[in-house]
């Protein structure tokens, strides 16, 4: 118990049966987990086995905040068996004391989510700043962080709670959220509004980010405004639900807007491979956005027939104009 | 730039080129037994890039004096051999690479003309040509009006005859050259790019208009003059800006006296870009279409950058069919589609600017 309680003297809590209409579990200030957590088994193991450990609730007026087993209470309040939890409470613990008790508690249960420590970072940064954070962070974060790294995330605390869902939802990781954040609030709900609509991994995001600025500045336009062209709208919008769909097309069209040289001379060689009817047993690999000379043409064969086939097709391939257009480039 | 502070290593003798350039500068140098405190200082700053433009740091040279251009692999280099006799630069370009290169970067002068004439004797010594240059790791001449530096090398390349000297810049520092007796061995080198460029990307630097009439000016001085279309940038209406740039070029100055033109388009190091985007946020250099090149440089995408030297070169030949023209780190297909050939042999490229550099600078034919 005095390990949980992180120090705090006996004398200075108390257990009280507290009757569950006088918790308030809309108050907030130290919550840092989702509040959509599915309960359903907790609710049955409150019922079966009861509480394994204490909550912890705060008085505020007339009644109280929840600091600690937010899904507990809310599991017995959905097994609806009692009108009144046992919880503990701490007169003349500060707030500062109870944030850092509502962090560590949920930290050394399970690893935090990004929200969780993006949530957590910003309840304590009303008590501390970002050094004391770093050199505090392994015993109430269960992580060592670093001021600068701090910093940054108790900036995106500080975006619209959409982002803070989408980090939940893996939609948005801290890296993409990190630099969306730096923008003017019109584009990070433009940004946001995407990756609502879109699913893709840390790397295509920043890569969607990225090309979204750089189209913007070769062409000169506002970036709030490309959210909003026919194109990009048909992309976000599109009828096949899936989001994973979504962000292949977003970042196809991206690339293809950003690069469109590259993509035309690519879609044109595809085309005169095609023409060249080399079958799926020849590999032609082109060179990397063709900026050497060299091409390489490979097949694999089992028979004396197979390697003869081959070189059957590439002979009639030698005498395709398409193969002549290929290598002169 | 102006320049705010003067660090000076404490062992540096305070002979006549020390004292002189301290007397220009007009500050009072801040001894230092080793460096440290001079990256100290620029590394404290918000932006090192912009902080190390203020400082002069005087020290020796302790590397290579005389060294041969790194080049990069898969790409035709010139065998240029670089005269290293300080680094970085007064001048602010967005697209410099000495901003990344250097960690951090320092405004550094290698102080003892004695140490780069014991290097350059040798060189002189030798049974070849030599095409030596000081402005890869600075600009050649941002010292001129403060320093002995450009004065000493021009006297001291006019009394050889297998080297030729390029001093290579965006300014018009040279008025305390144009009446020394340079004997022809001295190839004064402006690069050059479009107005808007300039304007945009070439902060502190001097206009077209004013490098050219500097050159009109060293010519009429029988410097003989070169080039540097480097590095070319993509935008809108670039070909006819780059057309006008050839054609101001040859209303200013004589095809005849100029040794060569070089030709190369914007390339980085990818590191690069962040610093471009952190330093000229309304710069949109870094967003053309690049490509990784083959030695890990972003490079425009090669049928882009095809395009761009064929407009370029087909100009110049109009005005300049005998100028030699030549492409730093370029590949066969590209001097093929826009030259008509390629100095595919090791030395080639060499070979021919060797050949251009004795012509015009009569440097000893038998070492070619």
């Amino acid at each position: 118990m005095s390990d949980f309680l992180h120090g705090i003297k006996p004398n200075k809590f108390q257990v009280s049966s507290i009757s569950l209409a006088l918790i308030d579990l809309s108050d907030s200030r130290y919550r840092i987990s989702r509040e959509d957590e599915d309960i359903t088994f907790l609710a049955l193991s409150v019922k079966e086995n009861g509480l394994t450990h204490l909550p912890i609730v705060r008085p505020v007026g007339d009644s109280y905040a929840v600091v600690t087993g937010f899904k507990q209470i809310r599991a017995i309040l959905q097994s609806r068996d009692m009108d009144k939890v046992v919880c503990l409470t701490m007169p003349g613990v500060s707030e500062k004391k109870m944030a850092i008790l509502a962090i560590s508690d949920l930290a050394f249960q399970r690893p935090l989510t990004p929200t969780e420590l993006i949530k957590g970072l910003g309840l304590l940064s009303r008590f501390m700043d970002a050094k004391t954070m770093a050199e505090k962070s392994l015993p109430i974060f269960n992580l060592q962080l670093n001021a600068k790294y701090i910093k940054e995330l108790c900036i995106i605390n500080s975006m619209p709670p959409l982002a803070l869902e989408l980090l939940d939802d893996t939609r948005l990781s801290i890296k993409s959220a990190k630099k969306i954040s730096i923008y003017d609030p019109g584009l990070v709900d433009c940004f946001l509004s995407i990756f609502s609509a879109v699913k893709t991994s840390s790397s295509k995001q920043m890569e969607i980010i990225t090309f979204w600025m750089e189209i913007a500045a070769r062409e000169n336009l506002n970036p709030i405004d490309l959210c909003q062209e026919k194109e990009i709208q048909k992309i976000l919008l599109h009828e096949n639900k899936d989001a994973g769909f979504k962000g292949n097309l977003l970042r196809s069209y991206l690339n293809k807007r950003r690069f469109p040289f590259l993509e035309k001379k690519q879609a044109d060689v595809r085309e005169k491979i095609k023409a060249l009817k080399l079958g799926q047993d020849i590999k032609l690999r082109l060179p990397e956005n063709f900026e050497s000379m060299i091409y390489s043409f490979s097949f694999d064969c089992k028979t004396l027939e197979e390697f003869q086939s081959r070189i059957a097709s590439l002979d009639r391939a030698s005498k395709n104009p398409a193969l002549q257009e290929i290598l002169e480039r | 730039m102006k320049i705010t502070r003067l660090f000076m290593d404490s062992d540096i003798p305070l002979d006549h080129e020390v004292q002189y350039l301290i007397s220009r500068v007009g500050l009072t140098p801040e001894m230092v037994k080793d460096s440290q405190p001079v990256y100290d200082f620029v590394n404290s700053a918000r932006d090192p890039v912009l902080q190390a433009k203020s400082i002069l740091y005087i020290t020796r040279n302790k590397g290579a004096v005389i060294k041969g251009c790194p080049g990069t692999s898969h790409y035709t280099c010139c065998d240029y051999t670089i005269l290293h006799t300080g680094t970085f630069c007064t001048m602010d370009c967005s697209y410099c690479i000495l901003q990344a290169y250097f960690h951090p970067p320092v405004l550094q002068y290698f102080a003892g003309f004695e140490n780069f004439a014991r290097e350059l004797d040798h060189a002189f010594s030798q049974n070849q040509i030599f095409r030596i240059g000081t402005g890869e790791y600075t600009d050649s001449l941002i010292w001129e009006k403060i320093s002995l530096g450009p004065r000493f090398l021009v006297e001291k390349f006019a009394r050889q005859n297998n080297s030729l000297l390029e001093l290579k810049t965006k300014t018009i520092n040279v008025d305390s050259l144009l009446d020394l007796d340079h004997n022809g061995k001295t190839v004064m080198a402006w690069s050059v790019n479009t107005p808007q460029i300039i304007r945009s990307e070439e902060r502190g630097t001097a206009s077209l208009v004013s490098r050219l009439e500097t050159a009109r000016k060293c010519e009429a001085k029988g410097y003989k003059l070169a080039f540097h279309f480097d590095p070319m940038v993509l935008y809108e209406g670039c070909e006819d800006d780059y057309k006008k740039v050839v054609q101001l070029i040859f209303s200013h100055v004589s095809p005849e006296n100029i040794v060569w033109i070089s030709i190369g388009s914007f390339r980085f190091m990818p590191q690069l870009k962040s610093v471009i985007e952190q330093r000229f946020p309304s710069s949109t250099l870094p967003y053309g279409e690049f490509i990784l090149g083959l030695d890990n440089k972003m490079r425009y995408f090669k049928p882009l950058r095809i395009h761009l030297y064929k407009t370029l070169i087909d100009t110049i030949k109009e005005y300049a069919p005998g100028v030699l023209l030549y492409f730093c780190m370029e590949d066969q297909e590209v001097w093929e589609k826009t030259m008509g050939f390629f100095p595919g042999k090791e030395g080639e490229l060499g070979h021919l600017l060797d050949k251009s550099a004795a012509a015009h600078c009569k440097l000893n034919t038998s070492f070619l």
